[in-house]
């Protein structure tokens, strides 16, 4: 079975693509000409940063060599998609729960008024616990699923 | 046969036969659909969105929440709140932080992700044991309320009723596997739904009673001062927050939800999969306490003067049980017998579709992850299909038996204690296994085991606990504890997989990673199973 099901990346070469065999300049990671060395990718191996720019432009356009180097090249593409990924989804979690934790604690504190009839016999705590909760979870996650799909498929460059 | 006052059942027994006939004739026409242990543990991977969406939603819309929670805004009023929408929110952090990474992965099992994740077979083992655990104590109030919803609602003695609902789920999960219990809970699920709502809209349009004129009548009648209305927080606020990141996490932890998502052809459509679940599932815990509500002040309005609510024999037969009789109650008075007869269908489809998912689980954790992985790798595919079924067979008779044991319990410390237990032992170990590199076997299998000791601890010591920490439900002191000693000992350990970054790149990399390594501007990868 492949791990990944349906969606595991294949290793096979894509046809027409810079690199692909049989495009111009492709190579089969033989080659001994010097090029240099992507910035950041160094053997420091520096904490994954979003791949943006100089860099990404760098890891797409020189061929690298060594396993090794393809290796960093590797962790620090992939360190960055996390990385883009983490914020994405705390920051989404931050909302939601911000939300709702707001509303406990304003409750604890303020119970007179959060608990007050402000609107058809609804009250602040009521209105926000048994209603609004519901579409405000629906448009945060709709805004994280969307963006998450862009983040692991972007558009081609 | 009368178990409700003043209709007879007739309707509604017809409603739960047909329901039952229908489960067993999908389930016959996929019996030769299951040749692969893919095709009958995940339904060969090929489960649409709008299908695994509602079967997800099927999978957890059990009895406890389809009578339960409509029959705590009646008992408890406001408080009530708090297990509808944390039920809920449950799925957002499902799809914050598991959805993608998790179906990225692929595999089986969560303990399948577990050994990957760690190459530990100590950490696929306790994983198991954690699964076994957590399904087996979310069967039981399934089983009991089966067996309860049988006895009042439809007169069946509980013994008769759990082994129906039992022999049902086995015949139909050994027969027709992922694949027809996907379909089964995708028409249960529905069933459920459209009863809820059709309890809901008769109320609005023959009863003329929105939420607000509700709200409004029952602040009016009980007064101001009403604990049940004018407290969201009765209990104190660590006591709620602790109730909450129980419900939440516990819902993000439970196994036969999460396997679900490995249905989905990929990542994208497992995330879209959750995205509509928060949709559905909103929906019924948007109307469910609504109807609670409607019930209390009907209560309230049937003992006040003018005497505008139930029927004396009605307010009887609700006061049998009133957690699970609010629905039936409010849709004999709306409905009558073609409303009982609706929700009796309803209720029917929750049971069926929750057991069928945590039967599918179970079975997978003896038969692929303890028979395949652990004792006979070499098993054929054939080999593998027909112990999976004997699986399933023998799963159904524990759950029988679990049934049986737990009448006398009640739902509610059941409920809490397979939540509590799931989000301190499954949870944390899927969210550090996707984010954090730093986890090790050792560290996993610790915070398992402290989640899993600690939270049946504070449940069953309750009373021995200080009272400042004598809480509904202790996932706000299990959970953090789980997470340290995860943290701690994998700190100590320091014995991180070799193959973590890899492991990072299969669950987190993207079409732009292909690409580069298509171009070979990243290094060649074997696949995940050549790694291991």
């Amino acid at each position: 079975m492949t791990p990944g099901g349906d969606e595991a990346p294949g290793n096979s070469r894509i046809p027409g693509t810079p690199g692909a065999p049989g495009a111009p300049g492709a190579s089969d990671g033989s080659s001994e000409a010097y090029l240099p060395e992507p910035p950041n990718l160094a053997s420091s191996r520096p904490r994954p940063q979003p791949l943006l720019g100089e860099q990404r432009r760098t890891v797409r356009e020189h061929q690298l060599h060594s396993e090794a180097e393809r290796e960093r090249a590797e962790e620090f593409h992939v360190g960055a998609v996390m990385l883009r990924q983490r914020r994405l989804s705390l920051l989404a979690a931050g909302m939601l729960f911000g939300l709702v934790a707001a509303t406990i604690i304003l409750e604890d504190l303020f119970p007179g008024a959060m608990n007050r009839p402000f609107w058809h016999g609804f009250s602040p705590s009521f209105l926000f616990a048994a209603v609004l909760i519901y579409p405000i979870t629906w448009v945060i996650a709709l805004v994280y699923t969307l963006r998450a799909n862009a983040i692991d498929e972007p558009r081609d460059p | 046969m009368e178990a409700a006052p003043g209709h007879p059942l007739e309707f509604a027994l017809i409603v739960g036969l047909v329901l039952l006939v229908l489960t067993g004739v999908v389930a016959w026409n996929l019996r030769k659909h299951q040749r692969t242990a893919s095709e009958y543990y995940l339904a060969g991977r090929k489960v649409t969105v709008l299908q695994n969406a509602s079967a997800i939603s099927g999978d957890y819309l059990s009895a406890a929440s389809f009578l339960g929670v409509a029959g705590l805004a009646f008992l408890y009023g406001f408080a009530a709140l708090h297990y509808a929408y944390g039920f809920f929110l449950g799925f957002a952090v499902v799809l914050f932080f598991i959805a993608g990474p998790l179906r990225k992965f692929g595999h089986y099992t969560i303990p399948d992700f577990v050994a990957g994740r760690l190459h530990s077979k100590t950490g696929r083992a306790v994983a198991v044991f954690c699964v076994l655990v957590i399904s087996l104590l979310y069967a039981a109030p399934q089983m009991l309320g089966a067996g309860k919803i049988m006895l009042i609602l439809l007169g069946v003695p509980y013994e008769a009723g759990i082994a129906v609902v039992a022999l049902t789920i086995t015949s139909y999960v050994v027969l027709g596997g992922m694949r027809a219990t996907t379909i089964n809970q995708v028409i249960q699920f529905w069933v459920a739904l459209v009863a809820i709502f059709a309890v809901a809209l008769s109320i609005v349009g023959d009863g003329n009673l929105t939420y607000g004129e509700v709200l409004a009548g029952l602040r009016a009648a009980e007064g101001q001062g009403s604990a049940g209305l004018d407290a969201l927080t009765p209990h104190s606020l660590p006591a709620t927050l602790s109730l909450l990141v129980a419900l939440v996490l516990g819902t993000a932890g439970l196994p036969h939800i999460l396997v679900r998502l490995y249905t989905n052809p990929d990542r994208a459509r497992a995330r879209w999969s959750v995205l509509l679940v928060l949709l559905l599932i909103g929906s019924f815990y948007l109307v469910a306490p609504y109807i609670g509500f409607v019930v209390r002040y009907l209560v309230v309005a049937s003992t006040g003067p003018g005497g505008d609510g139930f029927s004396q024999p009605l307010l009887e037969w609700l006061a049998l049980d009133g957690k699970n009789l609010a629905v039936p109650a409010a849709a004999l008075h709306f409905g009558g017998s073609f409303g009982l007869g609706l929700v009796v269908a309803g209720a029917l489809s929750a049971v069926l579709s929750t057991v069928a998912g945590l039967l599918v689980v179970t079975s997978a954790a003896l038969g692929h992850d303890l028979y395949y992985t652990l004792y006979n790798p070499q098993a054929d595919e054939r080999t593998r299909v027909l112990v999976a079924r004997g699986s399933t067979i023998v799963m159904g008779l524990v759950m029988l038996m679990v049934g049986l044991v737990v009448e006398q319990m009640q739902i509610a410390v059941l409920v809490g204690l397979a939540f509590a237990v799931s989000a301190s032992t499954l949870f944390p170990v899927l969210v550090a296994g996707i984010w954090w590199r730093g986890l090790t076997a050792k560290g996993a299998v610790a915070g398992m085991a402290v989640g899993l000791v600690s939270s049946l601890a504070l449940i069953f010591g309750h009373g021995l606990l200080p009272a400042w920490i004598q809480w509904e439900n202790p996932g706000g002191i299990t959970v953090p504890l789980a997470f340290l000693a995860l943290w701690l000992v994998s700190r100590l350990d320091g014995n991180i997989p070799e193959d973590v970054d890899r492991f990072m790149v299969v669950v987190h990399g993207n079409r732009e990673e292909r690409r580069l390594r298509s171009a070979g501007r990243l290094r060649s990868r074997r696949s995940f199973a050549e790694m291991k």
